[in-house]
């Protein structure tokens, strides 16, 4: 019995597999189409993630490297820390659980000058105790690659120890000497040693040097930038206040605080990565779905004659999602080697951003995690064996006569329509509630955003239908205009939903995210213009070449001042420090003349009112800041830190902590910490420097303002310092520039979303045109021309891809807005004027009807040409 | 926490500190001749660039208790042993190595500002090894000598100062006569106990220069002050005791001092009961014979030193004892004397007297009986190379 069974069940797939072995020999187009589907699919979710994944991880682990385990920081603010503290910390108090650093930029060229490489310098004393531990045990595993005696060589000064990858692209090997562009005096470094970078990735953007290096590069004498301290987490944690006690002025901060806020950085970018991630995860689904369930339907009646061959039903739906497990295995590991090539594209995209906003950061290598591979697996296989359950069990539920039918799929299809409504209905709500009561939650914003994404699809097609009937219901009236058959492109749309309703939803979501992503980068790109507008009110200014942080000459400001045509002159401090919360650039401005226009104040709420109940004007907190102890605090950093109007804020001034009310919460759109703006009066109380680090210029307008540039420029150069001068014009410039570049990969991805849904109903409407061969044979036997049929063809493909278009416009509205007020807001805390460029809902609409077309062309063609007798001789 | 950095350092340490030879970083810490960093090559490495021990010199003090870095190694050596008023016994090592660094010193010679470059470096070792506990207590630690947080100096006016961070070996002239101050703490184990000489400085070798192979250059200066009376505090796991007892101060500067065929030494420091004072040191050579360069010398109670030739001491092996490294090390045996005919047994205060850090090897206190197990006195053993 047993045996019987069984050798029916291989007779029943052999019987399968000689039959749909023949199927896909004579549909290799199909067969070829629902591969790249698959790997389309998974290709793109794979390589956005690869490079999401390598760029944080190229990026946490430099951090790591240059913050390292400790728990605690020693911090002196812009000025760093007398070298002697840490002498005293460890000799006087005994306190060996601590490291010195220096850190900072550091631009090396090879021999030759053709490869230059800007990398973080980091300065260490090797002898530091916190690196010594766990030494023991892991030795072994070290991979130095500098022979035994170079030994202690990067207590040398002018040793340096690089990546290997560094090493490479520069051209020098392990005791070469590379060139140094500095403000110290050390000019040539020696390379001593290289880091293997496949085992040790973050050396990628690392030079390491001694300490005593680090001082003659940078110029840094007697002065340390921080020093690490690995302080106990007891309960008895006596440690930090008795340090504290011993260096009353320094501040200890925790090391994961700061860590945390320069992750802040980085994150706002990765979350807009994860956004267009996880579009493109859904787009991925739509289209293996897509195409796996159209290679099922189309087999509906090879399907029936194998059951009427005494093929059983559990056989047949096996058999089937076997099938499909096969293509979706070929289909997925496809896919993954094309994401893996993608990623390694879209990595040196993402690391370009970083590098131009953030810092120097070199990840070349591909890296993901078990996990990302999985994800990709899993949205292959898995969507492909979701896909074909339904249609296989229909097809083998049904009696062997109904499945060579295809009509009773569209109804039961059609069946499927309220309930689908009604579940995206729910998944709308879902979303909109989650948006409603969560307030800072980052996940809940894409949780929500995918609900009402998917929750969109859903509707899609009860919303199809509906459109069609209302839009036939029209287009009778013009019956004559449109010929006998002005009917049959919308009612097929209609007849054929399963197939249909799929592909233009795969399209809706990928036009919606075009279109959503284009809003919101337009209404950013509007604000930071805006933005700019306001902030930049000189029209020259001058900073120090080497670091927007290093004081200018001090007699500038008066040389300066007497130029023919300069009107105003204005000193701003651009230094960083501490605070009770994250720590933040601090701009010390120049309150003569009345600066209240440049801060455009964002709150909406929480404001205090004045005694009359209004909320204070901008010239108010003008004043307010200028005569009181008052600051103005960017968005980012008071949304990041929950402050508001009205909060006080301590800021470590040289003689510790000093309270600051926020009496502003300005625009800001500059990456990173956050700034704090407060009167140069104040500055100058609280703090002894008497620096400044920027000089603003107004001119007379009726001036020539070259003829400004050029003696001011004379000026500067009479100083040993390098200066730099920009117009407000090329500030602009650069900054609109850097934005654009940022987003240069959403402009790739949306891109590639685009085509991947272009796969899906291409693959769709091949499958259909073919399917109709004889609907069209009987048409053009009955004396349509083909002319006319491929025109019916092309209006039917337009006409979806109309309607994708018209049903992306609201979803990408809504998406963009979620994007701008909710992920924006929550990554980055960066509020933004709501704007939608009517140029980008056009170039939706377009982009449908054209992905449409293109994708309805071959079809069409092919069919037209089709010759009536023969396609009705294989019925 | 992040398995990363401690990856990348202890690789950087390899590369920084890897002063031994080893191609194959599997071979590293196999023992203690060929560790991390190994002492024999460090002592026989290179001296390019040093000045060399190649013949007698006069000794000043206090001046010659302080650095003398025109040489590339030097040490301050304390050993002893303690005991509580109950009786407990301690034994103690503390050891501040300076060990130059020759391509900084070439560099630094350039004009460099910074007061952190560093043409050498300390390294300093110490160990507690309480009666009837399962192991020693070792510790140690690395600093450059720059920037105050390691060195060493001596002078009239402010007495010796050898320091590592807060770890230091001190000196203060106290009515005539140095007072020794000996100052280290890691954890919950520490020392602080004071030291004073019972017995004048001894010049080993010929008036302080100790040959250690054929070549008259591979030397070393040498001196020690045998006998210390040590009091203070001990604190062993924790516990803080009240111990006195006798220390050994050994000193030693050299450039190169080990010939290329020495794997290593085992060295005695023993206080007899009877107020002499015993050192004896025999170089193992790569063929297993003793090299004949080995020393012996024995200093009476008044401070009369007597060299006597090592031959005529003869070093018994009683029992071997394994650690987890896998080294084996002569933990106990006996030493006969042939000029005064005494026997002389030794015993390890615990046997896991190694220490297992960066340089490994076995630095313990020892326990001395007569043929009839009557005790004798009590020294310090070092076993190098094993």
């Amino acid at each position: 019995m047993l045996g019987n069974r069984g050798v029916a069940l291989s007779a029943a797939s052999a019987i399968f597999v000689k039959c749909s072995g023949r199927y896909w020999a004579t549909h290799r187009w199909q067969a070829v189409l629902m591969l790249v589907g698959m790997a389309l699919g998974v290709a793109v979710v794979f390589a956005v993630d690869i490079a999401n994944e390598s760029a944080k991880r190229a990026f946490s682990l430099s951090l790591d490297a240059v913050t390292g385990r400790a728990t605690h920081q020693m911090t002196g603010g812009a000025a760093g820390i007398d070298e002697a503290v840490y002498t005293k910390l460890r000799t006087e108090i005994g306190y060996h659980q601590s490291a010195p650093v220096i850190d900072g930029t550091l631009t090396l060229s090879s021999g030759d000058q053709k490869v230059t490489e800007t990398l973080q310098l980091l300065g260490v004393d090797l002898f530091a105790e916190p690196m010594f531990r766990n030494q023991q045990g892991s030795a072994n595993s070290g991979t130095g690659e500098g022979s035994a005696r170079s030994s202690l060589d990067l207590l040398a000064t002018g040793a340096v120890i690089l990546g290997s990858s560094s090493a490479e692209r520069l051209g020098i090997a392990v005791g070469g000497s590379v060139t140094v562009d500095s403000g110290g005096s050390l000019k040539q470094l020696r390379l001593i040693s290289t880091v293997d970078t496949d085992t040790q990735v973050a050396f990628d953007s690392i030079a390491m040097v001694d300490i005593s290096t680090a001082q003659e590069l940078t110029g840094f004498q007697g002065k340390l930038s921080r020093i690490d301290l690995v302080l106990s987490e007891e309960p008895g944690a006596a440690d930090v206040s008795l340090i504290q006690k011993t260096f009353p002025d320094l501040q200890i901060i925790e090391a994961g605080r700061r860590n945390n806020a320069l992750q802040q950085m980085t994150q706002a970018f990765h979350t807009n990565l994860l956004a267009m991630s996880l579009l493109a995860l859904l787009v991925g689904a739509f289209l293996i779905y897509n195409t796996v369930t159209l290679s099922v339907l189309q087999r509906r009646s090879l399907f029936g004659q194998l059951r009427v061959a005494g093929v059983r039903r559990g056989e047949l739906f096996g058999s089937i999602l076997a099938e499909t497990l096969v293509f979706a295995v070929i289909g997925t590991a496809a896919g993954l080697l094309l994401g893996l090539l993608l990623g390694s594209v879209l990595l040196t995209l993402v690391t370009r951003t970083i590098n131009d906003l953030y810092f120097a950061l070199d990840a070349r290598r591909l890296d993901f995690s078990a996990f990302t591979l999985l994800k990709a697996i899993g949205i292959g296989l898995g969507s492909a064996l979701i896909a074909a359950i339904a249609p296989a069990m229909e097809a083998a539920n049904s009696a062997p006569v109904t499945v060579i039918q295809r009509s009773s799929v569209e109804q039961r299809a059609s069946a499927v329509v309220p309930l689908l409504a009604i579940f995206g209905v729910v998944l709308l709500a879902t979303g909109a509630l989650v948006l409603w009561v969560t307030t800072h939650s980052l996940w809940a914003g894409f949780f929500a955003l995918f609900c009402i994404v998917i929750g969109y699809s859903l509707l899609i097609p009860a919303v199809l239908i509906a459109v069609t009937s209302v839009a036939s219901r029209i287009s009778r009236g013009f019956k004559t205009s449109v010929g006998a058959l002005g009917q049959y492109p919308l009612r097929s749309i209609t007849g054929s939903l399963s197939r249909t309703s799929v592909a233009i939803a795969a399209l809706v979501v990928a036009v919606s995210a075009t279109a959503g992503v284009g809003v919101m980068i337009g209404s950013f790109r509007l604000s930071v213009s805006d933005w700019l507008g306001n902030t930049l009110q000189s029209d020259l200014y001058i900073s120090h070449a080497e670091s927007s942080a290093i004081p200018l000459p001090q007699n500038l400001s008066a040389a300066l001042s007497v130029i023919p045509g300069v009107t105003g002159v204005r000193g701003v401090r651009l230094t960083n420090v501490d605070t009770d919360l994250t720590p933040a650039k601090l701009f010390a401005v120049n309150t003569t003349g009345d600066s209240s226009r440049v801060y455009v104040f964002s709150e909406k709420t929480n404001l205090p009112r004045t005694p009359n109940g209004n909320q204070p004007t901008p010239k108010q907190r003008w004043q307010q800041l200028i005569s009181t102890d008052s600051v103005y605090v960017s968005e980012p950093f008071a949304y990041n830190n929950k402050l508001k109007v009205g909060d006080t804020l301590n800021i470590t001034a040289d003689s510790g902590l000093k309270p600051f009310q926020v009496a502003g919460v300005f625009a800001d759109y500059n990456a990173g910490k956050g700034f704090i703006v407060m009167a140069m009066s104040n500055y100058r109380r609280y703090w002894t420097d008497q620096e400044i680090t920027s000089i603003g210029l107004t001119t007379n307008p009726e001036l020539e303002l070259d003829a400004v540039k050029n003696s001011v420029r004379a000026i500067i150069n009479s100083y040993p310092d390098p200066m730099l001068m920009r117009s407000n014009a090329e500030i602009r410039k650069m900054s609109l520039d850097i934005f654009d570049r940022t987003f240069a990969i959403t402009h790739v991805l949306r891109l590639l979303t685009v085509a991947v849904a272009f796969v899906g109903i291409l693959s769709a409407l091949m499958a259909l045109s073919l399917e109709r061969r004889a609907e069209f044979a009987v048409l053009r036997a009955l004396g349509i021309t083909p002319a006319e049929l491929r025109n019916l063809l092309f209006l039917q493909t337009g006409l979806m891809g109309i309607i994708a278009g018209l049903l992306a416009l609201p979803l990408g509205i809504i998406m963009s807005k979620i994007l701008v007020s909710v992920i924006n807001l929550r990554s980055f805390g960066w509020t933004m004027e709501f704007f939608i460029p009517p140029t980008v809902l056009l170039e939706s609409l377009l982009l449908a009807i054209v992905a449409a077309l293109l994708a309805g062309w071959y079809p069409a063609r092919k069919l037209s040409l089709l010759s009536p007798a023969e396609a009705l001789r294989h019925q | 926490m992040n398995i990363f950095f401690y990856q990348k350092f202890a690789m950087l340490l390899v590369a920084v500190l890897s002063v031994a030879s080893c191609s194959d970083g599997s071979e590293q810490k196999v023992n203690a001749g060929g560790g991390v960093v190994s002492l024999h090559t460090e002592l026989g490495g290179s001296a390019e660039g040093y000045e060399r021990a190649c013949g007698p010199r006069e000794f000043v003090f206090p001046q010659d208790h302080g650095a003398h870095p025109s040489f590339r190694n030097e040490w301050w050596y304390v050993t002893g042993n303690l005991q509580t008023e109950s009786a407990t016994k301690f034994g103690f090592h503390a050891t501040f190595f300076r060990v130059g660094n020759t391509l900084a010193k070439a560099a630094i010679e350039q004009s460099v500002t910074s007061k952190w470059a560093a043409n050498e470096f300390y390294m300093a070792h110490f160990a507690i090894t309480q009666q009837g506990a399962v192991k020693v207590g070792a510790h140690e630690r690395f600093g450059r000598a720059a920037a105050g947080l390691a060195g060493a100096v001596a002078n009239e006016s402010d007495g010796v100062k050898v320091w590592l961070d807060d770890w230091q070996l001190a000196a203060e002239e106290v009515d005539g006569q140095l007072v020794w101050n000996l100052n280290i703490k890691k954890d919950n184990e520490a020392l602080d106990l004071t030291l004073v000489a019972d017995k004048p400085v001894v010049l080993q070798g010929k008036e302080g220069y100790s040959q250690k192979s054929a070549d008259p250059c591979n030397s070393s200066y040498y001196y020690s002050m045998p006998r210390m009376q040590a009091s203070g505090k001990v604190m062993a796991a924790g516990q803080s005791h009240d111990v006195g007892g006798t220390a050994w101060l050994d000193r030693e500067w050299s450039s190169s001092a080990l010939a290329d065929d020495q794997v290593g030494w085992d060295w005695f420091a023993l206080q007899m009961d009877d107020d002499r004072d015993i050192m004896f040191y025999q170089l193992r050579k790569e063929d297993g014979t003793t090299d004949p360069y080995s020393y012996a010398v024995e200093i009476d109670k008044d401070g009369v030193k007597k060299e006597i030739p090592a031959e005529l001491f003869t070093l018994n092996i009683d029992r071997w004892w394994q650690s987890e490294s896998g080294a084996r090390y002569p933990v106990s045996g006996t030493i006969k004397r042939a000029d005064t005919g005494e026997t002389i047994r030794y015993q390890p205060l615990i046997d896991n007297q190694e220490l297992d850090l960066t340089v490994r090897y076995w630095e313990g206190a020892i326990a001395l009986t007569d043929e009839t197990g009557q005790s004798i006195g009590r020294g310090y053993l070092e076993l190098t190379g094993y």
